[in-house]
């Protein structure tokens, strides 16, 4: 009998490793700089504000 | 949701989402990114864009592919996805310009009694938090699940 690879479930695994390895290497310091200048304004206003009630 | 959506690809921990625009100028892919705002935070920075060449988000490229609401809803969804599996955490959203903020406050204002069904949703306006208003102008927004009893 022979084994019949899905292909479109290959592709989409192998999508699915592709990003993950990404997320894994990506740090803080790798990050784009636009989403390191969100992130920092994001803290800013959580630091002045805090977390609503 | 009510909006068409497009299929979107994304990790086990829903911390990253991939999909394609498709329209008149052609097919771009695009990415959600959800980064914690520091080591531990419950508060994690929505980040979205199209995957440059370099394979990086790029916020400010303009697709012009007349499905803007189409990529809105489906970047919602990503939202939705991430907080039903992370319920204690926020959602922090920003605009990279001006009318991108405006875009996304039309964006909670027009589906505002079904998102606040679920979510709780808050406005940053005057140096605090403050729950979402229609009409009112704010710098960035606050999305978290709504647990029950609250």
């Amino acid at each position: 009998m022979k084994l019949r690879l899905n292909m479109s479930e290959v592709k989409r695994q192998a999508g699915r490793i592709k990003i993950n390895k990404d997320l894994k290497d990506t740090k803080y310091e790798d990050l784009p700089q636009f989403i390191k200048d969100k992130i920092d304004k994001g803290r800013k206003m959580i630091a002045i504000a805090g977390l609503p009630k | 949701m009510r909006h068409d959506q497009y299929a979107v690809e994304e990790t086990a921990s829903l911390s990253e989402f991939e999909f394609y625009s498709e329209g008149p100028k052609g097919k771009f892919k695009k990415r959600v990114k959800l980064v914690p705002l520091g080591e531990g935070s419950l508060v994690y920075n929505l980040a979205f864009g199209d995957v440059s060449s370099n394979g990086e988000i790029d916020d400010l490229s303009v697709t012009n592919n007349n499905d803007s609401q189409k990529v809105l809803a489906t970047v919602a969804s990503t939202a939705y996805k991430f907080l039903e599996q992370h319920p204690d955490c926020y959602l922090y959203a920003t605009g990279s310009t001006r009318a991108r903020i405006r875009l996304y406050r039309m964006g909670i204002t027009n589906n505002l009694a079904e998102i606040t069904a679920d979510f709780l949703v808050y406005g940053f306006c005057g140096n605090e938090w403050e729950a979402f208003e229609r009409g009112k102008e704010y710098e960035a927004f606050l999305v978290k699940k709504r647990t029950f009893g609250i």
